[in-house]
Formats: C-alpha cells, structure tokens, sequence
C-alpha cells in the first residue's frame, strides 16, 4: 500500500496533473501543488470553493459540471477558460467525480490540467483548415480530392464548371470514366508510382470527356496525402483547363503540316543562313536538289554552298547577293549552276530575303529557297539553239532569195534587150546574130537554173543522211578520181589522216567538199612552183578538222575574203569557177552542222578548214 | 556640134556589154566604147591616164557583183584618182537587195542606180539626148 502512494506521489508531477478534493461533509477543499500552479497562487494559500470558481469566467459553466457530476454520480470532463491569479488566461481541462458511501456524497474530487498550448495548437490547425477550404473552394483552377481508388471525394467550383458535372454527379463516378481512353494508361502508371512513393507528386497534360462528349485539354498535378503513419489517405488533385493552348498549338502544328506539304509538293529547297556565323539549316530537299543526303549539308556553311556555284556563274551571284545586302534590292534572286554530287552541273535559281538586320544595318538573318531549274533552262537553251539554226537558215534563205533574183534578173534583163532590139532591127544579118545571142542566153539561164537546184537540194537535205564513212579511204577514192589532173601538174599530194578515222557524213557532200577543194588547189595553183597539196586531219571540241593546205597562189582575204563564198556571176561562161563551188560546198558543210573557213596569204598559199561534227 | 562622147562598161556578163555594145550604138550618141569585165582592168587601164582629159570616159556604167574587183571595190579606189575631167558614174546591176541601194546612196560619186535591164529610154537620158 505504501509503495502504491509512494508510486502516486512521483508521477502526479510528471503529468503536471492537478488533484483537489472537496469534503462534503466537513466542507474542506484539498489542492496540491500542481493545481495551485495552474491558479498560480502561494503555497499556504487556503483555497474556498467560492474563491475557486472566481478564477472562471464562466462559472455557470463549471458550476452546472460539479452539480451534474453530482445529481448523476457519474464522472465528467469539460474544458474551461481560466484566469489566474497573474491575470493570465489559460485553457484547462476539468474532471470531476464523487465518493459515495451508503448512497450518499461524501467527497467530490477531480484532476485539473493545463491545456493551454493544446488548445492553441488546435486552434491555428483549425485555423489552417479554413484557410484550405477557402482556397480550395474558390480557386480559379479545378482543384479535387480524389479516393485511392479513383473516386471523386470533394470537387470545387472550377472543376465542376470545366467538367460539366456537379460536385454531387461527380462524386458517383471516378476519374477513370472520365478520362479519354488514351491519357488513362499514362495517368494510372504515374498514379501507381506516386502510391508507391517512387515521386512525390506527378504532372501530365491529359483529356477528360466532359459531361457533353467533347474533349478537354488539361494539366494534371497530382499529390497524395498521407497519415502520420504514412499510410495513403487520398490525391489532391489540381486541374488546369489548356484546351486553348492545346487547339493554337494543333493548329500550328497544322499549319506547319500544311506549310511542309506545300514545299514538299512544289519541291522547293529552303535555307534559313546566320550571315554573322555563316551558319545555315537546309531542308532535306535542298541537298537533295544537288545530289547529296540530309546530314551531309543540313548543317553546314553557307560558303560550302556557294564554292557548289559555278566559277563562271560566282561573280554575278555575289553581286546580287551583295546588292542585297546593301539594301539595293529586296530580294536577292540568283540563276547559277551548281555542281551535282555526281560531277554534272545543275541550274538552280536562289531566291533570298534579309529577315532581319544588326543594328548597324548590316545582315544578320536571311531566308531563302534553292529551285532546281535546269529542265526550263535545258530547253531555253535549247530553244536558243534552234533559233540559232533557224535564224541562220533564215539569212541563209534570204541571201539565196537575192542571188536567185539576181541570177535570173540578169537573163531576163539580157532577153528582154535583145528581144526589144530584135523588134526594131530590120537588118536581117543583125536579125539573125541576136537570134543566136537569144538562143546562147536561153542555155545560160538552164544552167542557171540547174546550179540553183543544186543549192536547193543542199537545203532541202536533214541530218538522216549521215552515214559512218573511213575519212581516209574516201580521200584516196577523191585523189584517184582526180588522179590525171593530179598527174598533169606533176603535183605532190600529202594526206596524214588516220585510217581508224571514222566520220559521219553524207557522202555525197563529202565527195562534193573533197572534190573542189582538190580541184581548186589544182585551179588556183602558182605557175612558179610545184602544186603540194597536203590533207590533215585533226580531232577538235566539236568533233574533227579536215585540212586542204595549198602553195598555190593564194586569195588577197581582205579584198576578197567577203565573197569568196558568195554565189556570184560565175554562169556566163568566165574562167573564175570558184564562185559556184565553194557556194554550194559551204552549204553542204553547214547542212552537216559544220562549218568552212579559210586562211590565205597571196602568193604563199591557202588552208581551207573544214569542221565535221562528231 | 555636140563633145564626142566616151562611155566606159564595167560588167563581168558578156552578153551584157555585147548588147549593150550593139543599143548603143543605135543611138548613136557614143563615139567611144571602152568594156571592161571587172573593176581592177578598169581601174589598171585608168588609173595612169588621169592627167589626160581626152582618154578618160565622160560616163561609167559600173556593175556591182564582178569577180577579182566588184563595184564597191572599184568605187573605193576610184574616187582616190583626180581625174583631170567630170566622170558621171551610174551603176547599173541585177541587185534589187536594199542594202546595196542604200550603200549606193553613200557615194557622192554615182548619179543614179539602175537596175538591169537598163531601157533605151534609161539609156537616152544618161547619154544626154
């Protein structure tokens, strides 16, 4: 029994717990120490039962405790304010009970704690509660507190609206059903680890299907709240409507989708190139457009681009570009051939446009586009070649229409006075010697006229009339041919032209080209010396150069040079038969796409030169 | 009494100067007929005799297109001579291209251009009756 009061009386303070007892009978109040601390009065400080219920600001309170404890002789608690002696305000709680014997009361006693600080500590919790409700109500974001198994627990206005449902509606169903089937798996995996305690909380955009079917576009932070013994309680869960900035970033996407398919299908090359680093990103397709992989030039110099231009195409290229550095010109478009990866070279026009400037105006950021011209240029070139021919044909045309007006104007002229004469001579001797002259000029007009058709059927010819002919074999046939006259002159004849040499040519205009020019070396050979002809064939740029070189007499060229090849009065019976023949084998070369030229000096000697296209 | 009268042809077509030889001489306004059939006789067999009014033509009948020396050529050496008389030069040739009408123009020297064939009436007016 002693060790149990001795026990008593050294845990009592450990607990800072209050005794008192009050004798009914004898009226006799008993408080220890404890509970004079907590009035904080002196320790003879006799207590009365009136004083204690003065340190109570509602003693009807207490009051109404003691007399329930005892009419109802059962125990009882409150918690009650009071103030001590100091004037201090402390919080307390109060437990009352009574001792019975034979059914009567004969003490009431009871324990007083200070509870002061609890009550604080529970009163800033509730504090911080309130605080947490208000923001949760109002926030302008959707905010939840969401079951470990889904369910929609508390849901605040936000939510509600973004949702479509009520708090009530949203309480019967879970976030799963809600949620747009492919952001589910996502959100339960983070879910999971954020149970686990792999993450203390997760973000994800995701798509709920609101109460009207359509979709909505939000960011997810999910947090978990625990007990003090770190057993999951439930999420808090914030919602952030995105669809906005989820619909502008589908459209640009969209746009952007749009734009590629656009230069993707008009096959335009782009460069986007930071003049002050020379840096510059291509699209695929401007490296493809000169033969080469992606990532072989999509990240490369601009200086790697333009050594691709063509040397004689780079002059006029950095003008441009220069032009439009200085501000000269907007754009900068560009027409250059550019080396292909395989070694070919590619016609591309460079369009440029400065996008923005450095300060002191010099570029700092151009856009542009490569486009892979070479088809229009091939048949620009093309076309610029056929006019060529044409206009040559044309001229050609135009002159031979003048040597046939001449021609025949010279027969007409000479019929028409001698008819005329005819007419008023009444001499018949006279009669008679026109009459001749008229019936010579009626023959010289048919030669005429066959010397015509000639060069007619010189045009007339196209190119199918190539045939592969032994350049060497065909110029022995032309010398045995002309092997008499050859003889007669006692001339010497060289030919280094290479057996293995095979021309394509009508050989019929070669014939016609060897033989006159032979023939004219024999004609115009010098009376001093003699005759050496030599025939040389050289290979050039267009294909072959075939060489008549003569010691003859030579043609003064700047007198004569400008007619030598013209068809002049060369069909009235005088020696000079040059005229009609190198005429007609000058339009027979240049029928064969060739084309004659002569170097002559008077007195030393003459090369004609012909050109045989390969 | 009217000058004797000395005309020159210059033309490479026989048949030409034969005919023209022969209407001449119907008219009978020419005393002289000097025939030459290209530009360098013509201009060999003058070009000593310049001092000597009475050897030199009054008029030239000159062809453009002639072998060895054309027209053109022979009017470019011709007009360096001072000959020691007025010679009036007509040309008198097939070509009806423009451009030798047009660079005919260019010579001072030539009166008129003709194109062939020349009429008797052409041919009166040029000999002056």
């Amino acid at each position: 029994m002693q060790t149990k009061i001795d026990l008593y009386q050294k845990t009592v303070p450990l607990a800072q717990l209050g005794i008192w007892e009050h004798n009914l009978l004898t009226g006799e109040l008993y408080w220890n120490t404890i509970v004079r601390a907590i009035y904080e009065v002196a320790a003879d400080f006799t207590p009365s039962l009136k004083q204690t219920l003065q340190f109570y600001p509602d003693k009807e309170a207490v009051r109404g405790l003691i007399n329930q404890v005892l009419q109802t002789h059962q125990p009882k608690t409150g918690v009650f304010q009071l103030q001590a002696i100091s004037g201090r305000v402390k919080w307390v709680r109060l437990r009352a009970n009574v001792h019975l014997e034979r059914d009567v009361c004969t003490t009431i006693h009871g324990t007083l704690e200070d509870i002061t600080q609890e009550r604080a500590s529970i009163q800033a919790n509730l504090a911080q509660e309130q605080q947490f409700h208000q923001a949760f109500d109002f926030a302008p974001i959707g905010m939840a507190l969401v079951s470990l198994a889904g369910n929609w627990l508390k849901a605040n206005d936000s939510l509600c609206q973004l949702l479509g449902y009520t708090e009530a509606e949203l309480r019967q169903i879970t976030f799963q059903e809600i949620t747009f089937g492919d952001d589910l798996a996502s959100d339960l995996n983070q879910m999971h680890r954020l149970l686990a305690g792999t993450i203390d909380r997760y973000s994800i955009e995701k798509r709920y299907i609101h109460k009207r079917g359509q979709l909505i576009w939000t960011l997810l932070h999910v947090s978990l709240v625990r007990d003090q013994q770190n057993t999951p309680l439930y999420f808090v869960s914030q919602i952030k409507d995105i669809s906005e900035r989820k619909n502008y970033i589908e459209l640009l996407q969209w746009q952007r989708q749009r734009l590629d398919n656009i230069i993707q299908s008009t096959g335009v090359g782009t460069w986007e190139w930071d003049v002050p680093s020379d840096n510059v990103i291509c699209n695929p397709r401007a490296s493809a457009i000169v033969g080469y992989d992606p990532d072989e030039l999509s990240d490369c110099q601009m200086t790697a681009w333009h050594k691709l231009i063509h040397p004689d195409d780079q002059l006029a290229n950095t003008q441009l570009l220069t032009q439009c550095f200085q501000h000269q010109m907007d754009f900068y478009v560009s027409e250059c051939r550019m080396r292909h990866k395989d070694g070919y070279w590619i016609w591309v026009e460079i369009r440029g446009k400065v996008m923005e400037w450095t300060s002191s105006g010099q570029p700092r950021f151009m856009l542009g586009t490569y486009l892979d011209i070479h088809a229009r240029r091939s048949l620009q070139e093309e076309q610029r070649k056929t006019l060529t021919v044409v206009s040559n044909q044309n001229s050609r045309l135009l002159n031979f229409a003048h040597i046939v007006s001449h021609n025949l104007r010279s027969h007409a002229g000479n019929i028409q006075m001698l008819t005329d004469m005819l007419i008023q001579e009444v001499d018949e001797q006279e009669r008679q010697e026109y009459i001749t002259m008229l019936q010579l000029n009626a023959t010289n007009l048919q030669e005429t006229l066959l010397h015509l058709n000639e060069v007619i059927n010189v045009q007339a010819v196209d190119k199918r009339s190539k045939k592969p002919v032994g350049l060497r074999h065909e110029v022995e046939r032309i010398l045995t041919i002309l092997s008499e006259p050859l003889r007669q002159v006692e001339a010497q004849v060289q030919t280094e032209i290479s057996e293995q040499l095979v021309v394509h040519y009508d050989p019929a205009y070669l014939e016609s080209v060897l033989l006159n020019l032979v023939s004219n070396c024999i004609k115009y050979r010098h009376p001093d010396r003699v005759l050496s002809i030599r025939l040389v064939a050289l290979p050039v740029a267009e294909g072959h150069q075939l060489q008549v070189i003569d010691n003859g007499v030579g043609i003064d060229l700047k007198r004569h040079g400008h007619k030598l090849f013209g068809m002049y009065k060369t069909f009235h019976g005088n020696a000079d038969a040059r005229g009609i023949g190198l005429f007609l084998i000058k339009h027979q070369i240049e029928a064969m796409a060739g084309q004659l030229s002569v170097e002559s000096q008077v007195n030393a000697g003459t090369t004609f030169t012909v050109t045989i296209q390969a | 009494m009217r000058k004797p009268t000395t005309i020159c042809v210059i033309d490479d077509d026989r048949m030409y100067t034969l005919i023209l030889g022969k209407q001449l001489k119907a008219t009978s306004c020419c005393d002289n007929l000097l025939v030459f059939h290209h530009g360098l006789a013509a201009w060999e067999y003058f070009s000593p005799l310049m001092a000597l009014a009475e050897r030199l033509p009054d008029i030239i009948l000159l062809d453009l297109n002639m072998p060895v020396m054309d027209g053109w050529q022979f009017l470019d050496e011709f007009s360096q001579l001072k000959p020691a008389k007025p010679i009036t030069i007509y040309i008198v040739s097939s070509s009806i291209d423009p451009a030798d009408h047009q660079k005919a123009a260019t010579y001072p020297a030539v009166a008129h251009f003709y194109i062939k064939p020349i009429s008797r009436n052409d041919l009166a007016a040029i000999v002056g009756t």
